[in-house]
């Protein structure tokens, strides 16, 4: 029985001591597997357990990528085709009609929303730029729009990105209910803008502001999130940082949706061709490797390296990384009791003190009176370092019992 | 090989993934979660005014963790017969 107490009491100590050292970095998680290895005796076992935990640390942080397989260059421009080809699929899947037809039809196009989206009370956030050229404020705008503006091939295809995750978010105002009126869903209203450009647009243009990099940023969005926010511009000209932040700073529905910080991801209309822009999968494929290499370099701040996935050419730990052990108990035991210390930690403030001495007819006529304490931060900050000094001490007397040399 | 190595290892690390959090769904909730200092946050700032609690608490990690490698290596020692 004894032994069984020693045994339970070393398997709590140890689990204490495992999941406090967790937080922080591998050495200390060996160091607290050692910890319960000389707790419970079992030596040779434990400390097994501690190489192990060693050498799975290291092997995941030191094994390179074999040679011949593919450079991070290649598997960047793999991601990326994968994202395209996505997005095409996902843009040509929807149930939207495919825009075939020449850009002066398109007020004709619009038009077939007429019946289905009601003209007031909807289109509420028309803003109109400095340029005196309107500006949709986001999809809540689709047409017809309120002053019958038309959309114009060659328009810029602007992205609001950091637009939530709501499923609803294309409309500025929940009380708004044109997605179910219409039965629309981002999908949809997606696929609408992105046949607007993928199908109609220009060519790929490879500058490092260029379409291909806005394209695959919108991709990496569409793909990420449920919400995103997209404007047309009908302008044939770039637009300027300005006028997209006077259209976003107009903001007729306070605290909705819209009022994450908007950093719009501007797709300009340009003559500049590089390439010409790939039509089918097929061509996506096609490309040559130079292309390919000029693409992933543009696009690698989209595609991150970390963003691989599981990869066969690397040992992933990351599983067991990212298992909640501290949402359960016994293993809570350590985090719980650190985060109740830590929740200690505040800003230190000198104390004020409120004495209200109205009604009072004995002191000082019956006034309000305020006592800081700010006056002696000096002598505070020399008190706290002395009482730093004495926990100090105090610690190094205490590990002469913990540590016995 | 080390490719198909690779991925063996990286399927037995997420079975062992899955079945430690099909075993850990077994253990109770952490009842620490309900643990909050609302009722003094108002003055904690005016405690850690008189008490170095931020420093403190960051002493006493390293101790913690500094006590934690002694004790491993202590074992290390006994293991290699260095120490009694």
């Amino acid at each position: 029985m004894g032994r069984l107490k020693k045994v339970l009491a070393s398997f709590l100590v140890l689990v204490v001591v495992f999941s406090l050292t967790m937080m922080y970095r591998p050495a200390p998680r060996v160091a607290a597997i050692g910890y319960g290895a000389a707790l419970l005796k079992y030596d040779a076992m434990v400390i097994a357990s501690a190489c192990a935990a060693a050498f799975g640390i290291s092997v995941g942080e030191l094994v390179q990528v074999p040679e011949g397989q593919p450079t991070w260059l290649e598997q960047t421009w793999d991601k990326f085709t994968q994202k395209t080809k996505d997005f095409l699929d996902w843009v040509s899947g929807s149930d939207m009609p495919e825009v075939t037809i020449p850009a002066e039809e398109w007020n004709d196009i619009i038009q077939t929303f007429d019946e289905e989206v009601p003209n007031e009370g909807v289109n509420n956030v028309s803003i109109p730029d400095p340029l005196d050229r309107w500006c949709a404020g986001d999809v809540s705008e689709l047409p017809p729009f309120p002053n019958g503006q038309a959309i114009h091939m060659g328009g810029n295809f602007v992205v609001f990105k950091n637009y939530g995750g709501n499923t609803h978010a294309f409309t500025t105002d929940a009380t708004h209910l044109i997605y179910s009126y219409m039965n629309i869903q981002l999908k949809t209203a997606g696929s609408f803008y992105g046949k607007l450009y993928i199908w109609n647009g220009t060519q790929w243009n490879f500058s490092s502001n260029g379409y291909v990099f806005n394209v695959t940023e919108a991709v990496g969005h569409y793909s990420n999130t449920e919400g995103i926010r997209l404007t047309l511009h009908d302008d044939t000209t770039p637009i300027s940082q300005q006028t997209i932040d006077s259209s976003v700073t107009v903001d007729h529905n306070p605290a909705l949706y819209d009022d994450v910080a908007q950093q719009p991801i501007i797709i300009p209309y340009t003559s500049e061709v590089v390439i010409t822009r790939p039509q089918t999968l097929e061509e996506i494929n096609a490309m040559t490797p130079a292309q390919a290499a000029e693409m992933a370099r543009v696009v690698n701040n989209v595609v991150e390296p970390t963003d691989w996935g599981t990869s066969a050419n690397h040992i992933d730990f990351t599983p067991l990384m990212n298992i909640d052990y501290f949402d359960k108990f016994p293993f809570c035991l350590a985090t719980g009791i650190y985060d109740a210390v830590v929740g200690l930690v505040a800003t230190p403030a000198a104390p004020v003190f409120n004495i209200d001495l109205a009604g009072s007819p004995y002191l000082l006529g019956g006034i309000d009176m305020e006592i800081s304490l700010e006056q002696f931060s000096t002598l505070a900050a020399i008190a706290r370092w002395f009482e730093l000094l004495i926990f100090i001490v105090a610690l190094v007397m205490i590990t002469k019992k913990v540590v016995i040399v | 090989m080390l490719d198909f190595l690779i991925r063996f290892v990286n399927l037995i690390i997420d079975n062992v993934a899955i079945a430690a959090t099909w075993l850990l769904d077994f253990l109770p909730e952490s009842p620490f979660s309900y643990l909050e200092n609302s009722p003094v946050a108002e003055y904690l700032p005016v405690i850690n005014w008189f008490i170095p609690v931020e420093a403190i608490v960051n002493v006493l990690t390293v101790w913690i963790t500094a006590v934690a490698g002694y004790y491993l290596l202590a074992i290390v020692m006994r293991w290699v017969k260095a120490i009694n």
